[in-house]
């Protein structure tokens, strides 16, 4: 089932930032690398991928430089600043903190008394 | 390439971009076409796939930049009443201008006259201007 662009609009800013993180990327790489980790299951729109990368470097979040790689062909390759980082850290702790109230409300459970 | 460039190009008319914008997203695909050349495509299979896959306007506006499309379009309303503004404020000068000429040239019996339309003709730019300026301020 393909996931819908709705439901991960929130979390590809940190996507795209851990991605960054692992390893310097260039942009399409972002987006193969996404689909490849994910089995294919979820795909960003290109379109998508590039707006999120350019809001990125407007912020300060993720620098990029002209690096080659074979057969001698020029590409962008994103790298993380320390804010991105630090940014970084903050999404992941939301979505862990996500994850804990999703599971609590979408699974059953018996009224927790508090 | 051409072809490339020609559809980001068009993609993005409809709303004034930064030329580096589109000069980037036009360079992340040339990197795309590139991978996809190495993969054994031709130059064309290449390009097509690359625009195919590329997605619409939309894509790239949804993620990101709601907020400035938001803002964008309110400063196109602004710049709407402004111009609503200069034009009643030109037409407005323009028709009090005949009026006082009209009063010189046939002074009669009712004194300074054109004054009183005048007065109500200055409603139309000064609601006009009230407008703008709320506009303006607003949010």
């Amino acid at each position: 089932m393909a996931i819908s662009s709705d439901i991960m609009r929130g979390h590809l800013e940190g996507i795209i930032l851990k991605l960054i993180i692992e390893k310097d990327r260039y942009g399409y790489e972002i987006a193969t690398t996404i689909k490849k980790q994910t089995g294919g299951k979820f795909e960003i729109k290109e379109a998508t991928l590039y707006a999120l990368v350019q809001r990125l470097e407007q912020k300060g979040f993720i620098r990029s430089y002209i690096g080659d790689k074979s057969f001698g062909r020029k590409r962008r390759y994103y790298t993380i600043t320390e804010e991105g980082k630090v940014y970084f850290a903050l999404k992941k702790a939301e979505w862990l903190e996500l994850k804990i109230i999703l599971n609590t409300l979408w699974e059953e459970n018996h009224d927790q008394v508090a | 390439m051409t072809k490339l460039r020609e559809y980001v190009e068009r993609l993005f008319k409809k709303e004034p971009h930064q030329k580096e914008t589109i000069e980037q997203i036009i360079e992340m695909l040339s990197e795309k076409v590139d991978d996809l050349k190495d993969a054994g495509l031709s130059e064309d299979e290449a390009v097509d796939q690359t625009i195919l896959e590329f997605g619409d306007y939309e894509d790239y506006y949804i993620p990101s930049l709601e907020k400035e499309k938001r803002r964008y379009r309110r400063l196109k309303t602004i710049h709407h009443y402004r111009n609503d503004l200069v034009f009643a404020s030109l037409a407005t000068l323009i028709i009090i201008g005949m009026l006082v000429l009209l009063n010189i040239l046939y002074i009669d019996q009712f004194g300074p006259w054109s004054i009183f339309p005048s007065l109500g003709l200055l409603f139309w730019p000064l609601s006009l201007l009230y407008k703008w300026l709320n506009r303006r301020s607003g949010d």
